[in-house]
């Protein structure tokens, strides 16, 4: 690490030696004296930002691609970037909260748009279409998808996006452990339940929906209703005006609600399944302690590559009482727009890159490319439908007879819904206490939280300039040497524990500090720490970072108290080219600093010792924005992006 | 070099408008095949829109048929199906596989009265169907729909009310078929065009319901009209104008061009649904046969045009080639190849008009005696010597200057005129220049004499062949002689003015002569010492009536040079015999009286005998007749002089030597000339007084010599008294001069001589 530290002012005495003793010395001292002030400085130019931690290849052309939250597309980046010698793929993350989509309608209404986007859900920022994204419909790739699907987004004849593949989701189920036991797959809904006794009778739970996240309740819900409530041409239309405010919820969905009362009373829900995470039936699903759960063929694999197992898993559809087949839920994983900035004639060439790619992307091989890291992906591509994966064999029947669809909402009460549905399970409210519930917040929908205007930011911010900002309130709040804060991730990698949206020029909510803040994926609390920490352990931190999830590193951090050349492109403890104070003074490798993070977001072996203050860095933000109102970035050249 | 940029100009200017012509020509005869090539494209194209239009509708009500067909079968299954009492979808199976084998359906589909579907199996199925298609269902109405997928695959559904039929119990309100939009692609395709066009089935807002199959289907996107007005559109058209058709359900046409192929997009209303049929046609294979028609239009055209414009370039290629010969002709002398005199103009006047101050001469050579060269050394060799003549002055020649060869040997030269003495040695300069050539290539050669006459152009105005008139007219004077075979003449005015004057003589002197406008004057000659009329010599006087007596001196040179004094010369003799025969009829003692003789008289070897008829018709005693004949006549050839004197002294004539002194004859000469008579010219009785004594010793010794010789010697010109004395004493036997009298009229003669008039007349 005192290498860098180091090197850093030799190599400039080297070069500074070299031009000395060249024949043109007067002249090319001038120009070094010019170059050495233009390096050293405060740019006042704008904060410049990351956009990959990969070195893009000379020849190629950067595409950027906004990656919808919790999507994956590196073998889709590998794969195109291995027939388009001219294309680099750059995936711009969108790991905020709220599943990403408060932050893109952000992008959408500041026109910060990358190339591509690849979004979820659908119906976000839809005012702005228009302006920021090219309309399809013209285009001869829109060709290649079923009309049934494009029809369901298309707007008076416009295409904003195309469907990208989407998940066949069922109930996932351990394929090993039912032929152990001698389970059989269910052909009905009564078989279903007859299964479900079978196995809760042998000790082990049955299907465990993890009940934890409220949205759960849902699947339950609209999955072993679906055949009867969701898919006639009449359940649309009887939908459609319930939203409207007309009937009853009980006049369409009675018999939903009855099925699943039926479920609880089959045991198949349980009250303690409402403190099941996500993570947790997970955990339980790989460990055999229950035998299904409700997922796509995504987490049949993750269990071999990711958790080891060694027991084969596949899906089966749901069942509905009455119905003479199974069903699949579809969930629609994203919608692939363009920029409308690629129409303008400056980037007539990377809109024929665009295009071609999006040709190749309306392929099947271009689908097959786009599905591969979530896998057993129904294609909306013309003739393709879903793929023949032996896990979702199952499926089959009903996805070739249109047994499926994408799980509806209500408009207005879905909230009164789950929590309704959540007593049910409790065992607190009765199928007419639930209808009750959801017609009175249907009747009168609350209004939609308001956000809180916070104060004005003077002009557009950077992702960089965004997490200088919150690193400098961080710093100033708790009077520390230095504070730092990760960079969410980049190309594909999230940790959950980095900035991820920028400030625009207008007003700051409230919601826009929770969209720059990560989603917290590891259990943060988004607390701040006061630690400290020597001055060598913090240069082996910027180099190397925390290790997240399965021991992936490589991030880097945003800081304050700090003056750095950084090359984030560069292998851990080869990035930092220059580091100093703020104040231009040299770090003191010995010294111990204190330092502000976010709590987990340094390496726990470097802190020496901390002050965990329980302050939310939301509430300082929000207490900070609403103060200096009108923020603007430091613009102080902190932050140099050393160039590979 | 002012002349060769004009010549150059001119050229240039020749060219050009040569090439405007051709270019003109061309471009009129490009506009008319345009003009046609136009007028055809527009009748073929609305032809061929015409065509595509109809081929179109044709497809619409294939297609409007087709779905009716499809309904009507649809109705007949479901007519079957609710009067069959079917109970099970394994009844229903059977029926619709029979059914199968009649048409072209994919599947049957049951929807019940709650809305759930199931095929003909029994197998739920979802409808993928907007609200539209839902809402027909639900309302018992016919509905057709694309979007149903089955099996992973677009179907189209055709939707029928159903009122009586119960399966397994549940109420089914509607039956539908569902095909294969493949199935559709033969009732949209078009074998007009080898299956190179293609169709699709769009809404009114240009979404896309069934799409254009086959390999070579356009890329229509989901919403064709989008597509289309990405595209560009072609004049004449537009996406407005076609929606605001597809609003009022008309059909019309639209051409536009994608991904560089132009294609034809005709768009006709179908039944269902307010749809449309869209066909696409690529326009070259509309146009296939037309364009052919039109390339071989514009090939034609272009072969016309191509053709025309030969014909007027050779038109005007042959024109010009003709000019040039022409102006060769006229500009390139044959035998010099140099300039002509009509080039020599041509650069003369160039010259003269930019001359400003400068001066400049025509000079006009002439070659002595070419025709005898010619006969001497033979046609070729004596054009080589013009050819070389031209060589050498040409060479010598600057820019402004230049030389054409005019006729035979003559040649015009215009040079800078900077005073006699320059061109003098010109002159020189190209006769030595002349003889060098001839050394060195003709050795053999005798070069011949040139003459140069030089007008000294003082008045730009005077056309050329007036200055080569007066270059010509210094020739005929005085000549002076740079050598002995150069001479050169400098024209002056009173030249011309003399020789107009002696063209004015010549045109009055036959007249004159026959009108009796001539008159024959008597000079008495004084014999001394008695100083009494002794003689007289006849001279000739011409009255010209209005304007008075034109002298000999004024005429005599003139008639000597045409002849005509031999007419007059004998007119005066035969007058003078008149007289003489009228003195001796009135019994008077005639005189003797002489006449001059000149000497082209001497040219015909029988001159004498005129003068013998006429003495002889007048019978005149020959010894009154003397004859005079001037002392340069002995010059040319003494031997042939003293034979004449012998045949005029046998003839019975006297014969004098006229002038005698003027010229160079010398004393000794006399001796062997056998004259009668010897008369002195007035040369040696000059009044300026030089030399006065060395002249009277001349005179005394030539009249002793004269008297020696027995010859009689005559005076004249004397004026004064003192010169008869002198000659008396001298011994000269007749004085003639205004000392005695002047020339007068016979009569004044005759009274003079003989105290009264003669019977003459």
């Amino acid at each position: 690490m005192n290498l860098c530290n180091n090197t850093l002012p030799r190599t400039h005495c080297s070069r500074f030696l070299r031009v000395a003793q060249s024949a043109l010395a007067g002249l090319l001292s001038v120009a070094l004296v010019v170059f050495c002030v233009s390096c050293t400085v405060p740019s006042s130019e704008k904060q410049e930002d990351v956009l990959t931690q990969k070195v893009t290849e000379s020849g190629r052309q950067q595409i950027s691609v906004l990656v919808k939250y919790a999507f994956s597309i590196n073998s889709f980046e590998q794969t195109v970037e291995e027939k388009f010698p001219n294309i680099d793929i750059v995936q711009v993350g969108n790991y905020t909260g709220n599943m990403g989509t408060a932050e893109y309608e952000s992008r959408l209404e500041h026109g910060d748009i990358p190339d591509i986007v690849m979004t979820w859900p659908y119906d976000v920022g839809r005012e702005y279409w228009e302006d920021e994204l090219l309309d399809l419909s013209g285009m001869g790739f829109s060709d290649k998808y079923n009309l049934s699907m494009l029809g369901d987004i298309s707007e008076n004849g416009k295409l904003y996006y195309l469907p990208g593949p989407a998940q066949v989701r069922g109930i996932v189920y351990n394929k090993t452990m039912f032929e152990e036991r001698g389970w059989q797959i269910p052909t009905n809904f009564d078989e279903f339940l007859a299964l479900c006794s079978a196995i809760e009778a042998s000790g082990i739970r049955s299907l465990q929906l993890g009940l934890g996240d409220s949205e759960v309740l849902d699947t339950a819900f609209t999955g072993y209703s679906f055949a009867d409530c969701y898919s006639k041409p009449q359940d649309k239309l009887w939908i459609e005006s319930y939203d409207q405010g007309i009937g009853s919820f009980g006049d369409h969905f009675e018999p939903a609600l009855e099925t699943f009362q039926t479920l609880i009373d089959a045991g198949i829900l349980k009250p303690q399944d409402l403190d099941i995470t996500y993570a947790d039936r997970e955990a339980m699903f790989y460990g055999r302690e229950c035998a299904m759960i409700e997922d796509s063929a995504q987490i049949a694999r993750l269990g071999h590559t990711i958790k080891g197992s060694t027991d084969e898993y596949a899906l089966m559809p749901f069942f509905n009482p009455g119905d003479g087949g199974g069903w699949a839920r579809l969930y629609m994983v994203c919608y692939i727009g363009l920029s409308k900035q690629l129409a303008e004639p400056e980037n007539s060439q990377k809109y024929d890159l665009v295009m071609q790619l999006m040709d190749y992307i309306s392929t099947p091989e271009g689908q097959e490319a786009l599905m591969a890291d979530t896998g057993a992906m129904f294609s909306n591509l013309v003739g393709t439908g879903a793929p023949n994966t032996p896990e979702i064999e199952e499926m089959q029947d009903a996805l070739r007879h249109s047994r499926y669809g994408a799980f509806p909402e209500l408009q207005n009460a879905q909230q009164a819904l789950r929590k309704g549905l959540a007593g049910m399970v409790k065992g607190s409210f009765s199928v007419d206490d639930v209808i009750r519930m959801v017609d009175e917040q249907n009747s009168s929908p609350s209004v939609t939280q308001q956000a809180l205007s916070l104060g004005q930011a003077a002009q557009n911010f950077s992702l960089t300039d965004t997490a200088n900002y919150v690193t400098d309130v961080m710093r100033k709040t708790s009077g520390s040497d230095i504070a730092l804060f990760l960079d969410n991730g980049k190309d594909g990698r999230y940790n959950g524990k980095g900035i991820s949206g920028s400030f625009y020029e207008g007003t700051v909510t409230d919601a826009d500090i929770v969209r720059i803040l990560p989603d917290l994926k590891y259990g943060e609390t988004g607390t701040l720490w006061k630690a400290s920490m020597k001055g060598s352990d913090l240069i082996t931190t910027l180099e190397h970072s925390i290790a997240v999830d399965s021991d992936q590193d490589g991030w880097f951090y945003y800081f304050s108290g700090l003056r750095m050349t950084y090359d984030p492109t560069a292998a851990p403890g080869e990035r930092i080219h220059k580091i100093t104070l703020d104040d231009g003074s040299p770090l003191d490798m010995n010294h111990f600093y204190t330092i502000a993070v976010m709590d987990k977001s340094v390496p726990d072996e470097f802190i020496i010792s901390r002050e965990e203050t329980g302050m939310s860095i939301e509430s300082l933000l929000i207490e900070a924005v609403a103060q200096e109102s009108p923020i603007s970035p430091a613009n102080d050249g902190r932050f140099i992006i050393a160039k590979p | 070099m002012q002349r060769i940029k004009r010549r150059s100009f001119l050229a240039a200017n020749s060219f050009a408008i040569t090439i405007v012509t051709f270019a003109i020509a061309c471009v009129l005869i490009g506009i008319i095949c345009f003009q046609y090539y136009s007028q055809l494209q527009s009748t073929i194209r609305s032809e061929s829109s015409g065509y595509l239009q109809e081929i179109a509708r044709r497809i619409g009500d294939n297609i409007d048929r087709t779905i009716a067909d499809n309904y009507a079968n649809l109705s007949t299954v479901a007519t079957i199906l609710e009067f069959s009492e079917v109970q099970n979808f394994s009844d229903i199976e059977q029926i619709t596989l029979s059914q199968k084998q009649h048409w072209n359906f994919d599947d049957i589909i049951f929807i019940n009265e709650a809305g759930k579907a199931y095929n003909s199996s029994g197998n739920p199925i979802v409808l993928n169907s907007d609200n539209h298609f839902t809402s027909a269902v639900l309302e018992k109405r016919s509905i057709i729909s694309n979007t149903q997928m089955v099996d992973g695959e677009e179907r189209i559904l055709l939707s029928l009310p159903l009122d009586g039929l119960f399966i397994n119990g549940e109420h089914m309100v509607a039956v539908a078929a569902s095909y294969n939009p493949s199935s559709f692609d033969e009732t949209l395709s078009m074998k007009s065009f080898d299956g190179n066009s293609s169709s699709c089935i769009i809404n009114g807002s240009g979404t896309v319901i069934v799409r254009p199959s086959g390999s070579g289907a356009l890329d229509t996107g989901y919403n064709v009209l989008s597509t289309i007005a990405h595209a560009t559109i072609e004049e004449g058209g537009s996406i407005d104008a076609m929606k605001k058709d597809m609003e009022q359900d008309r059909g019309g046409q639209i051409a536009f061009s994608l991904d560089d192929t132009r294609y034809y997009a005709v768009y006709t209303p179908v039944d269902p649904e307010n749809w449309y049929l869209l066909t696409f046609v690529p326009t070259n294979v509309v146009n296939a046969r037309s364009d052919m028609l039109l390339d071989i239009t514009i090939l034609l055209c272009g072969l016309i045009t191509l053709v025309s414009a030969s014909l007027i370039a050779f038109v005007l290629f042959i024109a010009s080639r003709n000019k040039k010969r022409l102006e060769h002709l006229a500009y390139n002398d044959d035998i010099t190849q140099g300039n002509t005199i009509e080039r020599f103009f041509e650069m003369a006047a160039a010259t003269l008009v930019t001359s400003g101050n400068s001066s400049y001469a025509l000079v006009y050579s002439n070659i002595e005696k070419f025709k005898v060269l010619n006969e001497q050394y033979g046609e070729a060799a004596c054009n080589d010597i013009l050819r070389m003549f031209y060589r050498v002055v040409s060479e010598d020649l600057y820019d402004d200057e230049c030389i054409g060869r005019q006729s035979a040997d003559n040649f015009c030269i215009l040079v800078r005129y900077e005073g006699e003495e320059s061109l003098r040695r010109r002159i020189l300069t190209w006769y030595i220049a002349g003889e060098e050539h001839a050394e060195t290539y003709r050795p053999t050669w005798a070069l011949p004499v040139v003459e140069f006459g030089i007008f000294v152009i003082d008045d730009t105005t005077l056309s050329f062949p007036q200055m080569i008139d007066r270059a010509k007219l210094a020739l005929r004077e005085f000549h002076h002689s740079l050598n002995s075979k150069v001479r050169y003449a400098v024209y002056n005015d009173e030249v011309r003015r003399r020789l107009l004057r002696d063209k004015e003589l010549e045109d009055m002197m036959e007249t004159a002569l026959a009108s009796g406008n001539f008159h024959v004057y008597l000079q008495p000659k004084y014999r001394l010492p008695e100083r009494v009329i002794g003689g007289a010599e006849a001279l000739t006087r011409w009255e010209d009536i209005p304007n008075g007596m034109i002298y000999p001196d004024e005429f005599i040179p003139l008639f000597e040079r045409n002849g005509f004094i031999i007419q007059l010369d004998l007119w005066v003799f035969e007058e003078v015999c008149k007289h003489l025969r009228a003195w001796i009829d009135a019994g008077l003692e005639p005189l003797r009286i002489s006449v001059n003789c000149s000497r082209l008289h001497l040219r015909s070897d029988d001159f004498l005998e005129n003068y013998c008829n006429i003495a002889k018709r007048y019978n005149v005693p020959r010894e009154y007749l003397e004859i005079e004949l001037t002392e340069s006549i002995v010059m040319e050839d003494s031997d042939r002089f003293i034979g004449i004197i012998n045949e005029i002294h046998a003839a019975g004539f006297s014969c004098s030597i006229d002038d005698f002194g003027s010229g160079y004859s010398s004393l000794n000469l006399i001796q062997s000339l056998p004259v009668d008579t010897m008369k002195l010219d007035k040369i040696f009785f000059r009044e300026d007084g030089s030399d006065a004594e060395r002249l009277s010793a001349v005179v005394e010794s030539i009249i002793s010599m004269a008297k020696a010789l027995s010859m009689e010697t005559v005076a004249e010109g004397i004026e004064i008294p003192e010169q008869v004395d002198m000659l008396e004493h001298f011994g000269c036997d007749y004085v003639q001069g205004y000392v005695f009298a002047r020339p007068m009229p016979i009569s004044d003669f005759e009274q003079l001589a003989f105290g009264r008039k003669g019977g003459v007349r």
